[in-house]
């Protein structure tokens, strides 16, 4: 038996047939002339024929009518009267477009599946968005036809995603991929089911938003005019959101941000007094939801008193800079308000509310708090301000009677998944503009990336702003589809931070160990141990919520320690130079927190200077132990969550710097140890212990560290080793400069390295007496000889 | 059988519903509530509170009479229309309503109905 959903399907597919229309609008036709010439009949008689007629011909227009409005309830409605009985009927769970779809499947195969599916400009997108196109999708599927097994664990696994609803052509689609001997599509184009879902819910967003359209919103009518009073000064200051905004809000929606709407609503309907201020840091959406809020406002959906309400928005910037005076300016907000008060009702948005509340009165602002205070308290007064924490802290919550009045709600960035739908929502936009396409793996990278490398700025808006970039680059250079590589790329030029492991790059990484010894001579285990973690970060299953590593370099000086984090950062950050030291020794006193966190904006401290200057750089604690017991506790924050709070309020981010703290302590048991031939994994390991009941550093301190990595004493081999390598630095700069030849013998060499070192200072004493010994030799050879380019020198003994 | 379940059934609700679609939308437009709530309230709600002294007040008394006399007569004017155009358009949709639910026997009166005339 036919089941009810493919008859349906059937005959809105016959009505709308070419010739069935062509039937339908002749019928209308003459429908339409034999309504004329019926009414033409009762003004002047006409024969009787002709009459009947035009009678009979008004019959299959009143068919093809009534047709026509089952057709399009069907296709509005398809679910309509499909009992839970008649959905074991397999075809009885999908909707129209998604039962063509099965159709097809079933008797065409695999391939005819795409051409019905990209019929569809939406679900064409939507298999774009997962770089599915016509030819890789053909090269996923076989020819045949799927058996009726198959066809029945699609409809399973459908049903699944459609939680009870009909079977959208987006939620067939979807299963069809998530089946397991076709997962491979998901695989291959790097596409978890979580990513699948997402996708699959915002595109049955957009599906059904035509028919939400339909719906009748109400905005009060001509007769609103008449119940407001003038407003001349306020009509000066202000700008009335237009109706129109629904469209805005309609395209751009707030998803689970409307309890917080719901929030605002239920503030400004307190009672006694009637405004609020919206905090939050600059890009977190607070004008985007007042746009939500007035919308609501304008098309009566608060179903408060607020309903009708008119909504206009103050030009801040506008008033303050055309008040020659203060008291022009509390003469001015004394009219506005009272203009409001007339009118009764007007919602009235101040962005940047703090400028007009700053008692300091900086260049820009201006302190208009005595006057504003008795409109907040006014419950005919609604004003809902907006401004960053920090300034609401400071010009409002500072003054209780004026932060009862005025009291804020803290909007804070969307979460993560969400930031996904905003985008996909905002997306459409640029393409349309650009003529370009975002792939929603490079939708997903903006969301991860810019969250890790842009944390200076705030979600939503720095993902919207870095997709608009990108979209404007891509069109520049002739690009049509944005994939998740160029989103590497231009985060990596926004952020100064290599991200994309390219062929370069994996070639450094893999020969990290190396390179790193290039430059440092011995201490195997500490380097192999640092350029793990170091390969971790980078492959991308490091959590992106800490800094890139957090070592402790624990061992005597003159060991390498230094030159370990200067080789990290001339590799990792493709620079000596992006390596930043705090010598901690300075923050020993009680007043060392404030020195390391500020006091103010105006002075804050070592911490934020240097960040603001290196986000991206090796970060070198130096002997960390001589630091205060305050200092290492606020520094625990830092190694383990990448941030810290100055003592003024700022959140600095440390999530895109490897920090190294190093410390002597435990350097007199290392060196006994050494003595008494215990091995470096034994020392490692005893060495924690020692630093702990010594007192140096706390378990919990230690704890925090990716890595705690030991530095043993240089071996007479390995100050041999450095002499050499400092050596060859004087030779080839010399050979490059002043094109002399130099050749040291081993002897001299032996000489240096036994001069050299210290086994308190390890190799630190040994610049200074290559300078003095041997650079002194070479220089007064250069000048004895007058050599020149060409020539060459021989220093066999100092 | 299931188109004349949802002619006589979902298909009436729904010309039910887009009948009250309409009359709510021209309401809206005459904005009818609103009028008539405010109907006795001043032409654009141009009144001060009363202040100064009697002669003064006996003046602010006066202006706000006849403005909420020139507000009565221009929001009433507004509400008759609305309102003749809510009723004309409620007549015309109940006699839609009506054709729709005589629509199937109409598809086979109307040719009798010719040949009778």
């Amino acid at each position: 038996m036919t089941s009810i959903q493919i008859s349906r399907l059937n005959f809105i597919r016959s009505f709308e047939n070419p010739i069935v229309g062509l039937l339908k609008i002749t019928s209308y036709a003459f429908g339409i002339g034999a309504f004329l010439i019926i009414f033409y009949s009762f003004i002047a008689p006409l024969d009787k024929t002709i009459v009947a007629l035009a009678f009979s011909l008004l019959s299959p227009m009143a068919v093809f009518y009534s047709l026509q409005e089952y057709v399009n309830y069907l296709k509005k409605n398809p679910g309509y009267l499909i009992t839970a009985p008649e959905r074991s009927q397999l075809e009885n769970n999908f909707d129209y477009p998604s039962l063509a779809m099965l159709l097809v499947l079933r008797t065409k195969g695999w391939k005819a599946l795409w051409r019905e599916a990209t019929k569809n400009v939406l679900v064409s997108d939507f298999l774009m968005r997962f770089g599915l196109t016509r030819g890789t999708i053909s090269s996923y599927f076989p020819q045949a036809t799927p058996t009726e097994e198959e066809i029945k664990q699609i409809t399973l696994l459908s049903a699944t995603y459609a939680e009870g609803s009909l079977i959208s052509s987006f939620v067939f689609l979807g299963a069809i991929f998530s089946m397991p001997h076709l997962k491979i599509v998901l695989d291959k184009e790097n596409i978890s089911q979580s990513d699948l879902n997402l996708l699959i819910k915002h595109y049955i967003e957009i599906d059904e938003q035509k028919y939400r359209q339909t719906q009748f919103i109400p905005n009060g009518g001509i007769g609103k005019e008449l119940a407001s009073s003038y407003t001349n000064i306020l009509d000066r200051f202000t700008t009335e959101i237009p109706e129109s905004i629904g469209n805005y809000t309609e395209n751009n929606p707030i998803l689970k941000r409307n309890s917080f709407l719901d929030k605002l609503v239920l503030e400004l309907n307190r009672g006694q007094t009637n405004s609020v201020v919206i905090t939050g840091n600059p890009g977190v959406g607070k004008t985007e939801i007042f746009y939500h809020l007035a919308d609501k406002i304008i098309h009566f959906q608060t179903k408060t008193a607020l309903d009708g309400f008119s909504v206009r928005v103050f030009e801040t910037a506008k008033f303050i800079s055309s008040i020659t005076s203060k008291a022009e300016a509390e003469q001015l907000v004394s009219i506005i308000f009272g203009e409001i008060i007339k009118n009764q009702k007007t919602v009235i948005f101040i962005d940047d509310i703090h400028l007009l509340l700053d008692k300091s009165e900086q260049k820009g602002t201006i302190n208009l708090q005595s006057v504003f205070i008795p409109y907040f308290q006014n419950p005919a007064v609604r004003i809902v301000g907006a401004t960053n924490r920090q300034n609401y802290t400071k010009t409002v919550g500072s003054d209780p009677q004026l932060a009862a009045a005025l009291p804020s709600l803290e909007l804070p960035m969307p979460e993560i998944s969400d930031r996904v739908t905003i985008l996909l929502n905002q997306v459409h936009r640029f393409e349309n503009a650009h003529k370009v396409f975002f792939l929603f793996e490079a939708i997903k990278s903006i969301v991860e990336l810019s969250n890790r490398y842009l944390s200076d700025q705030y979600s939503p808006e720095r993902e919207i702003r870095l997709a608009e970039k990108l979209a404007v680059s891509a069109s520049q250079s002739g690009e049509t589809v944005i994939n998740s590589k160029r989103v590497q790329e231009i985060v990596g030029e926004i952020s100064d931070v290599p991200i994309s492991v390219n062929e370069a790059d994996k070639e450094i990484l893999l020969n990290l160990e190396p390179k790193l010894h290039e430059r440092v001579v011995g201490q195997n285990v500490a380097i192999k141990e640092i350029a793990s973690a170091l390969i971790r970060a980078r492959s991308g299953l490091h959590n992106s919520d800490r800094p890139i590593g957090t070592f402790l370099f624990l061992g005597p000086t003159g060991v390498g320690k230094t030159e370990t984090a200067k080789a990290l950062s001339e590799i990792y950050f493709g620079s000596s130079e992006k390596m930043v030291r705090l010598d901690m020794a300075e923050y020993a006193d009680n007043t060392g927190l404030q020195k390391l966190l500020g006091v103010s904006p105006q002075d804050p401290g070592a911490l934020a200077l240097m960040i603001s200057e290196y986000p991206s750089s090796v970060v070198l604690l130096d002997e960390i132990e001589k630091s205060s017991e305050m200092v290492k506790n606020a520094l625990l924050r830092l190694l383990d969550e990448g941030k810290i709070t100055t003592n003024f309020g700022k959140v600095l981010d440390f999530k895109n710097t490897i920090i190294i703290a190093t410390s002597n302590a435990g350097s007199q048991y290392i060196r006994e140890s050494i003595n008494n031939n215990v091995s470096a994994e034994v020392i490692s390991k005893q060495l924690i212990d020692v630093v702990i009941k010594a007192n140096n550093f706390s378990p919990e301190f230690l704890n925090r560290f990716d890595g705690v990595i030991t530095y043993l004493p240089l071996t007479k081999d390995e100050i041999n080793q450095i002499v050499k390598l400092q050596v060859s630095k004087i030779i080839t700069l010399l050979k490059e400069q002043k094109g002399i030849d130099v050749s040291v013998s081993d002897s001299v060499i032996d000489q240096l390295a036994i001069e050299g070192y210290d086994p308190s200072f390890g190799a630190r004493a040994l610049n200074r007496v290559i300078k003095q010994k041997l650079e002194t030799q070479i220089a007064k050879l250069i000048l004895e000889n007058n050599s020149t380019a060409g020539s060459s020198i021989e220093i066999n003994n100092l | 059988m299931l188109f004349f379940k949802w002619w006589y059934g979902a298909g009436f609700e729904d010309q039910i519903k887009r009948f009250k679609r309409r009359v709510l939308y021209f309401s809206d437009f005459f904005s009818l509530s609103l009028l008539t709530a405010t109907l006795f309230s001043p032409y654009k709600n141009d009144v001060d509170s009363y202040s100064g002294g009697v002669t003064a007040q006996i003046q602010q008394l006066k202006e706000g009479l006849i403005s909420r006399f020139v507000g009565f007569w221009i929001r009433l004017a507004i509400i008759i229309a609305g309102s003749t155009v809510v009723g004309v358009l409620s007549v015309f949709n109940c006699l839609w309503l009506a054709i729709w639910a005589m629509m199937p026997l109409l598809v086979i009166a109307l040719p009798v109905i010719g040949v009778l005339q």
